[in-house]
């Protein structure tokens, strides 16, 4: 049950982040539909909070999880429709639009009422949040935005009407303006909206439909008519009124189109994106461009209302056809940064996908970089392919160039991609050799919390492999680990201890955690009450006490009470851990063997030598050996060196569940 | 212009039909559209950008039929979709220009990309259009017969321009796919003898022998 109420949380997460990932919502909605997704999104925590908590819940209150999470499945399928359906449709039918996303957020509510949150371990402030989230859905309930009225009427008057253009010429460019629909591009996205809702409902849509077909031509004729005026450009116009058709055709070498050019650069576009006044531009020309300083567009001098650039897919599309059709090497991006082919992904459609996140991730502004690097962490969280795929991509590079950006969102998400691409053991060298270290180590200095937390477990999950063991250590990855455990949070405490135990494993590393200074740290965990952290520092412990340094430090540090105490009271493994670290010490100096005794260490001892673990009664029969050979030995001197230390039991590994 | 069958829908629909046309830039599809639906021809017609669609309802022994024709950019700078262009087509219009060899040599290649999208019994007609233009004619009525035969086409020369065979083009292609279809219902004699027959084969074909509401609301799309 736990498990299935980790993954109903973690599910909710999913739904919500796929949400935040939807953009540019259509302008008429876009207030209702932001609105929506924010008040989503303030639900995280909450479902975080679930998700790590240890209460168990009862099956009801899963129900009531799921029943939530039907809902906003359904507000993600509409908000999706409200950013990429018919511009046309969402403002001719703003009744129904307004009444189904009511709807939505009505079943949201109620399904979020439901949930019985005096049942969940949950924070107080969350708890609150949640409550806000609730009010502010109700109070959504009766409020109807506003919407652009004079757009409504008319795109109303425009229907019915026949198409003579010109007498509607001021009508027409209203609406053109007003919906973005004043590029070829974006006329042909919006024709595939309208074709989608007619293709997708199987048959017969109904008259309104078919009216807004008719404006949607009304609108293209505008627009061509307009360019024709113009430029002169009579591209593909059926030429009986002026004789043959153009000689485009049996040309040899095919002009490039206008639209393919980027109006900064005049060259064809390879990664075109639009801007807030809807033009097209290539990035990098238009990121020069803001970058400089500018805040208008360049082309229509209209201020821009943000610096949010859209990738526009349908032209991108476009020229890689026309480049096809003409047998034209398409344009490709700087080879040096340029993702390779996807090859693992079933469908042509992920595929794309992840083609298009490489591109955000090499060439995206801040925002694109970050919804990205987000986007993979999940894709990469979700399954095993995923993770092939998404390497094979080459995405591992671009995320080691995101670990040192200023931003720490991306900062976090390329982190946090890299230790779940990490879970595949194949990917695991590639990100050491992409030179990912220095970068993670940096993260584990300076992120935020959450990105400290998973660049600790990437360093465990990457230290799984003996040659990276060497390389973290020697890149300075173990100070800032240890800081991590001093610090912490639960969590992140509990990913400083896995990777340090790793690591340590290695020889090498063992000085550096020491002079690191983690043994006060480590030995103040086994004390402190409810650090929850005994299994993890009594282990690690175990093996920094074979190092003479350690040995020594561990002695002066009277770590010996509570040592015997866990011989007594501790887990197996505890037991065992804690008399592997007496091995070591009374091999150096028997007096903590004395210390031992008259804390009572005999009982316990005899006990774990004949109940413990195997690696416990061999640490219990080897002090027992010790503590007679000690006893005959007032007079003699010989002291024997302990058997070398076998390879040390792991603490629980926390990586695997790492992502958020 | 304008009157008889064509206008809204607004009674009872039996049947609605999705047909494409397809075929290269200029050729007059969109022209032979316009003729169809409204009976319309326009002397500055605009390349046609991305998808569009118009729909006429006729009457075949005493169903309604509703036509639901798909216009597509014949030209590659305003092309958006293919497959999808496709899904659910029950019949598809190829149209060349009679007046230009090289749209009735590209014929082949549409007639391909075709047959690699859409349904393999799609009903079919070729169209040379602009039969109008007689004295310019570059590609012989029998050329285009032999092709059509060889590939089990129906086939028609077309005027949009005078409404030469418009008319009857739609009907043969309508008519045809409402025999196989209600061939397909009565589930009679299987296959016909018609080249383009959809005996066997289960279509879409919503709202078959029910009334469709004259309005249906439609929202989400995606999934």
């Amino acid at each position: 049950m736990e498990e299935e109420k980790a993954s109903a949380a973690q599910s909710l997460i999913d739904v919500v982040n796929e949400i935040a990932a939807i953009s540019d919502y259509r302008i008429t909605v876009k207030k209702l539909c932001y609105n929506l997704a924010r008040r989503l999104k303030l639900l995280v925590p909450m479902f975080e909070e679930i998700r790590e908590s240890n209460e168990p819940i009862s099956e009801d209150t899963l129900k009531t999880l799921m029943n939530l999470k039907e809902a906003m499945c359904s507000a993600k399928d509409y908000l999706k429709f409200c950013s990429q359906g018919s511009k046309i449709y969402l403002v001719m039918e703003r009744e129904q639009v307004t009444s189904k996303l009511m709807e939505v957020s009505v079943k949201l509510e109620q399904s979020l009422s439901q949930i019985p949150y005096e049942e969940l371990d949950i924070s107080d402030e969350v708890r609150e949040q949640v409550e806000l989230v609730l009010s502010q859905f109700r109070r959504a309930k009766g409020r109807v935005d506003v919407s652009d009225d004079e757009l409504y009427e008319d795109l109303q008057s425009l229907c019915n009407k026949s198409s003579d253009v010109d007498a509607y010429q001021p009508v027409l460019e209203r609406v053109a303006k007003k919906l973005h629909l004043m590029e070829i591009p974006d006329l042909a996205q919006e024709s595939v909206a309208l074709h989608e809702m007619v293709a997708s409902s199987g048959g017969d849509v109904g008259e309104n439909i078919e009216e807004m077909a008719m404006v949607l031509k009304m609108i293209k004729d505008f627009v061509q008519t307009e360019d024709d005026n113009g430029e002169e450009q009579k591209v593909g116009v059926n030429s009986r009124s002026n004789g043959q058709t153009s000689t485009a055709a049996s040309q040899k070498i095919p002009v490039i189109p206008d639209d393919f050019r980027c109006p900064i650069s005049l060259e064809m576009m390879r990664d075109p994106v639009i801007v807030s006044s809807g033009q097209t531009y290539e990035r990098t020309c238009i990121e020069k461009w803001i970058e400089g300083g500018h805040s208008t567009c360049p082309k229509t001098q209209q201020a821009l209302t943000s610096t949010t650039l859209t990738p526009n897919y349908v032209l991108r599309s476009l020229i890689a056809q026309w480049c096809e059709a003409n047998d034209i090497e398409p344009p490709k991006p700087p080879s040096s940064l340029r993702p390779r082919k996807v090859s693992s992904f079933s469908s042509p459609a992920e595929a794309n996908k992840i083609e298009d996140l490489m591109w955000r991730l090499a060439y995206g502004n801040p925002e694109d970089q970050r919804s990205a690097a987000g986007e993979i962490r999940l894709l990469a969280k979700r399954n095993a392919d995923n993770r092939v795929a998404i390497a094979e991509a080459g995405a591992i590079p671009l995320l080691v160039g995101l670990l040192s950006t200023p931003d720490s969102r991306i900062q976090e998400h390329s982190v946090t991609a890299l230790l779940n691409l990490s879970i595949c053991e194949n990917n695991k060298g590639a990100i050491v050799s992409a030179g990912a270290i220095p970068g993670i180590v940096q993260v584990l200095k300076k992120g935020s919390m959450e990105a400290r937390e998973n660049a600790a477990a990437t360093l465990f999950s990457l230290s799984v492999i003996d040659e990276n063991k060497v390389t973290i250590g020697a890149l300075g990855a173990i100070p800032p680990l240890v800081v991590l455990l001093n610090e912490g949070t639960q969590r992140g405490k509990k990913d400083a201890a896995t990777a340090l135990f790793n690591l340590c494993i290695y020889q090498g590393n063992k000085g550096k955690a020491i002079r690191a200074g983690v043994i006060p740290t480590l030995t103040r965990l086994l004390t402190e009450p409810g650090s929850g952290m005994v299994d993890e520092a009594l282990a690690i412990l175990a093996i920094l006490s074979s190092h003479p340094e350690g040995k020594a430090i561990i002695g002066s540090s009277d770590a010996v009470p509570s040592l015997v105490e866990f011989i007594r009271t501790g887990s197996p493994r505890n037991r065992e851990n804690a008399a592997a670290v007496l091995v070591h010490l009374c091999s150096g100096d028997p007096q903590h063997l004395v210390e031992a005794q008259k804390l009572g260490l005999m009982g316990p001892l005899i006990d774990l030598a004949g109940n413990g673990t195997d690696r416990g009664k061999r640490k219990a029969a080897q002090l027992l050996e010790r503590i007679s050979r000690l006893a005959e030995q007032q007079k003699e001197t010989a002291v024997s060196q302990p058997e070398e230390e076998a390879e040390p039991t792991h603490p629980e590994s926390t990586t695997e569940a790492a992502d958020t | 212009a304008g009157g008889g069958g064509y206008g809204g829908a607004s009674g009872k629909v039996d049947y609605v039909f999705k047909v494409v046309l397809i075929g290269d830039s200029a050729v007059g599809k969109s022209q032979l559209l316009a003729r169809f639906a409204r009976d319309e021809f326009s002397m500055d017609s605009k390349a046609t950008i991305g998808v569009e669609f118009q729909t006429r309802t006729l009457s075949i022994e005493q169903k309604s039929i509703k036509a639901q024709i798909w216009d597509t950019a014949g030209q590659e700078r305003y092309r958006a979709v293919t497959s999808a262009y496709y899904r659910g087509a029950v019949g598809a219009m190829l149209v060349y220009d009679m007046t230009k060899r090289e749209t009735f040599e590209h014929i082949p290649r549409w007639l391909e990309e075709l047959r690699a999208h859409a349904d393999k019994n799609i009903v079919i007609i070729l169209i040379g259009n602009k039969s109008d233009l007689e004295d310019q004619r570059a590609v012989p009525t029998e050329d285009a017969k032999e092709f059509a035969e060889k590939e089990g086409l129906f086939f028609l020369e077309t005027s949009a321009l005078n409404a030469t065979n418009v008319e009857n083009s739609f009907n043969t292609l309508m008519t045809q796919i409402y025999n196989t279809v209600n061939k397909k219902n009565l589930a009679s004699e299987g296959d016909s003898n018609n080249p383009g027959s959809l005996a066997g084969k289960k279509i879409l074909i919503p709202g078959s022998g029910q009334e469709i509401p004259a309005k249906t609301s439609t929202c989400c799309t995606s999934s």
